[in-house]
C-alpha cells in the first residue's frame, strides 16, 4: 500500500532525474541530431572535446569564477550576518535589505546590471569617480569581465547565505557569551572562541554548496557577455550549452556534460563525507 | 528566528568606550550593506523614468528632469506584460500542483507508512540532491523532445514532480508529526488516501506555504530551461520576454529606459510576495539550509 503512494514520485524521478543521467552516458558515445537516427562513434566525442582549444580557457575561467566567488561570496555574508545580529535596533530592516537582491528575477538582474556596468553612464563608474578612482571598462574588457560577473552574482546571492548564518548565530546560547565575559574574554576573543566555532558546521556545508553551484556557471556569461570579450567569460557549462544549442553537436555536449558530471559527483561525495564528519562532531 | 537579548556584546560592554566604538562600526557596516543593496535599485528606478536621451547624459543625472511615467505604459505594451504574466502564472499553477501531488504522497509514505527497505528508497530519491539541474540540461532537453513536450507548458511543469529538496523538507516535516494521529484514523477505518487528504495536508500547511513560495520565485526567475523548451512567442514567460526585448533579438532591443521599466515591473510580483511572506521565506531559507 505504501508503495502505491510512491508511484507518482517514482515516475517523475525516473523520467526527469534518473533517465537523463543514464541517457547522457549513451549520448556521449553517439553522433546525434534530434529527429535523425543516432550513430555510435565510440570515444570520438571525448577526443574532440578534450582537443578543443577552447576547453583549457573555459576550465581556467570556470575555476577563476569559482575561486573569486568563494573568496568574496564566502567572507561577505559571514561579516554581514555577525554585524547585523549584534544590532539592538533595526535588525529586521537590515535583514530585509540584505535579502532584497535575492528576490530579483535573474534576467531582470542582468538588465539592471548591464546598466550599472555601463562604462559611460553606469552607477559603478560614478561611484569610482566619486572616490577619484579611474573608471573601469567592467564587462567590456577581458581583464575585468569575469570579476565583474562575480561581483554581480555576489550582490545578488549573498543575502540568502547571510540569512542562513544569522539563523545559526541566533541559536548560540547567551550563557556561553555570559560565561566568557565573566572570565574576562574580550569581544574579539568571544568571536574567535565561541562565534566562529559555532558557525563552523554551517560554514563547512555552505562552502561546499557554493563550490558545486558556482562551478556550473552558465546563465550570467551566456546572457550578459556571450562568453566574451575574447572568450574571457567562456565557461565549461557554456561550452556544453553551445555544443548542443548553437552547433547542434549533442554528442559532444553529452561528452563534456559527462566529464562535468563526474567532477561534480566527486565534489558531492566530498560534501556528504564532510556532512557526516560534522554530524559526528555535533554528537 | 528568535531574537536574543544579547549578542557577542553585552549591555555592560557597551559602556566601555572601545566596545562602544566597535558597536558603532557594526551600524556603519550594516548601513553600508543596506545602501549597497538598495541604492542601485533606486538608481535603476530613476533611470526607468528618464527620457531615452537623458539616460546617456555624461555625467549622468541622478533625478530625472521630467518623470516619464509613460515608460511603464510602453514597457507594459512592448513586453506584452499581461500575456507573459498569465503564461508564467499558468505554468506556476501546474508546477506547484505536480510537485505537491507527487511529493507529498511520497513523503507521507516515507514518513508514516509501512514500506519495504524504506531507507534504501529514500536514499535513492535523495541521490540527486546535490546534482545541479544544469548537469543534465542536455539529456533532459532531448527526453522532453522525444516525449513530444517541446513548446508545451508541461515541459516546465512536469519536471517539478521530481525535486529532492522539496521531498527532504516534506519528509522532515512529516517526521515531526506524531504517528498516533494517523493510527487512530486508520483504526476508525479511514483509507490512507483519506488520511493524506483530511489529516496530513491540513497539518502540513506551513511547509506547503514555504514550498509554494519557493516554487513561485523559482518559476518567475528561471530562464535557461524555459528558453530552450518554449520557443514560440505566444508561450513566452516573463523571463523569456524580458530577455528577448532587452538582451536578445540580435541586438534590436528596446530603449534603455523602457528596459528598466520592464525590469522593475517584472520584479514587482516576487517583491510583493516577498514582503507579504518574508517571515515564511526567511524562516524557510534558514530551515532548509538551502537557497530558494
Amino acid at each position: 500500500m505504501g508503495l502505491a503512494f510512491l508511484v507518482p514520485a517514482f515516475i517523475f524521478y525516473a523520467i526527469f532525474q534518473w533517465a537523463p543521467i543514464i541517457y547522457n552516458f549513451f549520448l556521449a558515445f553517439q553522433n546525434y541530431i534530434p529527429g535523425l537516427p543516432a550513430k555510435w562513434v565510440g570515444w570520438a566525442n571525448f577526443r574532440r572535446v578534450l582537443g578543443d582549444s577552447l576547453l583549457p580557457i573555459a576550465i581556467k575561467n570556470t575555476l577563476a569564477f569559482t575561486g573569486w566567488a568563494l573568496l568574496i561570496g564566502f567572507v561577505v555574508p559571514i561579516i554581514t550576518a555577525i554585524t547585523i545580529t549584534e544590532l539592538r535596533k533595526g535588525r529586521s530592516f537590515f535583514r530585509l535589505a540584505v535579502y532584497m537582491p535575492n528576490i530579483i528575477p535573474a534576467i531582470a538582474l542582468y538588465v539592471m546590471w548591464l546598466y550599472l556596468f555601463n562604462p559611460a553612464v553606469g552607477l559603478l563608474n560614478q561611484i569610482l569617480n566619486f572616490f577619484h578612482i579611474p573608471s573601469s571598462e567592467w564587462l567590456l574588457s577581458p581583464k575585468t569581465a569575469l570579476v565583474s560577473l562575480v561581483m554581480m552574482s555576489t550582490w545578488a546571492n549573498f543575502g540568502s547565505t547571510a540569512v542562513l548564518y544569522m539563523a545559526s548565530l541566533s541559536s548560540i546560547s547567551e550563557e556561553l557569551y555570559e560565561a566568557a565575559e565573566i572570565d574576562g574574554a574580550g569581544v574579539w576573543k568571544r568571536i574567535r572562541h565561541i562565534t566562529l566555532p559555532a558557525l563552523k558546521p554551517t560554514i563547512l556545508i555552505l562552502l561546499l554548496m557554493q563550490l558545486i553551484f558556482t562551478i556550473q556557471v552558465l546563465q550570467e556569461p551566456m546572457v550578459m557577455t556571450g562568453g566574451g570579450p575574447n572568450n574571457a567569460t567562456m565557461t565549461v557549462m557554456y561550452m556544453v550549452y553551445n555544443y548542443a544549442f548553437v552547433y547542434a553537436e549533442f554528442g559532444k555536449a553529452g561528452a563534456l556534460g559527462i566529464l562535468l558530471f563526474i567532477f561534480l559527483m566527486v565534489l558531492s561525495l566530498v560534501y556528504v563525507k564532510a556532512n557526516k564528519l560534522v554530524e559526528k562532531e555535533a554528537r | 528566528m528568535e531574537l536574543s537579548k544579547r549578542g557577542i556584546i553585552s549591555n555592560f560592554d557597551r559602556k566601555r568606550p572601545s566596545v562602544k566604538f566597535s558597536y558603532v562600526v557594526c551600524y556603519v557596516v550594516a548601513i553600508g550593506v543596506a545602501i549597497s543593496t538598495l541604492y542601485p535599485l533606486l538608481w535603476v528606478f530613476f533611470g526607468s523614468l528618464k527620457e531615452a536621451k537623458e539616460i546617456f547624459y555624461v555625467p549622468p543625472t541622478l533625478l530625472p528632469r521630467t518623470f516619464l511615467w509613460e515608460n511603464y505604459l510602453r514597457a507594459w505594451q512592448f513586453y506584452a506584460i499581461p500575456k507573459v504574466f498569465r503564461n508564467t502564472l499558468v505554468i506556476y499553477a501546474g508546477f506547484v500542483g505536480v510537485r505537491l501531488l507527487s511529493l507529498s504522497a511520497a513523503a507521507y509514505a516515507l514518513a508514516h507508512m509501512r514500506l519495504p527497505c524504506r531507507r534504501g528508497i529514500y536514499m535513492l530519491f535523495l541521490a540527486t540532491l546535490m546534482l545541479p539541474f544544469f548537469a543534465y540540461l542536455i539529456p533532459s532537453y532531448l527526453i522532453v523532445f522525444r516525449l513530444g513536450l517541446l513548446d508545451s507548458f508541461w515541459a516546465v511543469c512536469l519536471p517539478a514532480g521530481a525535486d529532492s529538496y522539496s521531498l527532504l523538507l516534506l519528509k522532515n516535516y512529516f517526521d515531526g508529526i506524531p504517528g498516533e494521529i494517523f493510527e487512530s484514523a486508520r483504526i476508525d477505518g479511514a483509507s490512507e488516501l483519506l488520511v493524506l487528504r483530511k489529516i496530513v495536508l491540513p497539518l502540513a500547511k506551513p511547509i506547503i506555504a514555504v514550498l509554494g513560495i519557493f516554487a513561485f520565485i523559482h518559476v518567475w526567475r528561471d530562464f535557461v530551461w524555459q528558453r530552450i523548451v518554449l520557443p514560440s512567442a505566444h508561450k513566452w514567460t516573463v523571463s523569456i520576454a524580458l530577455w528577448y526585448h532587452s538582451l536578445g533579438n540580435q541586438g534590436a532591443v528596446l530603449p534603455q529606459n523602457v528596459q528598466l521599466a520592464a525590469m522593475l515591473i517584472s520584479t514587482l510580483p516576487p517583491m510583493i510576495i516577498f514582503l507579504i511572506f518574508q517571515r515564511y521565506i526567511i524562516e524557510g531559507v534558514s530551515f532548509t539550509g538551502l537557497k530558494g
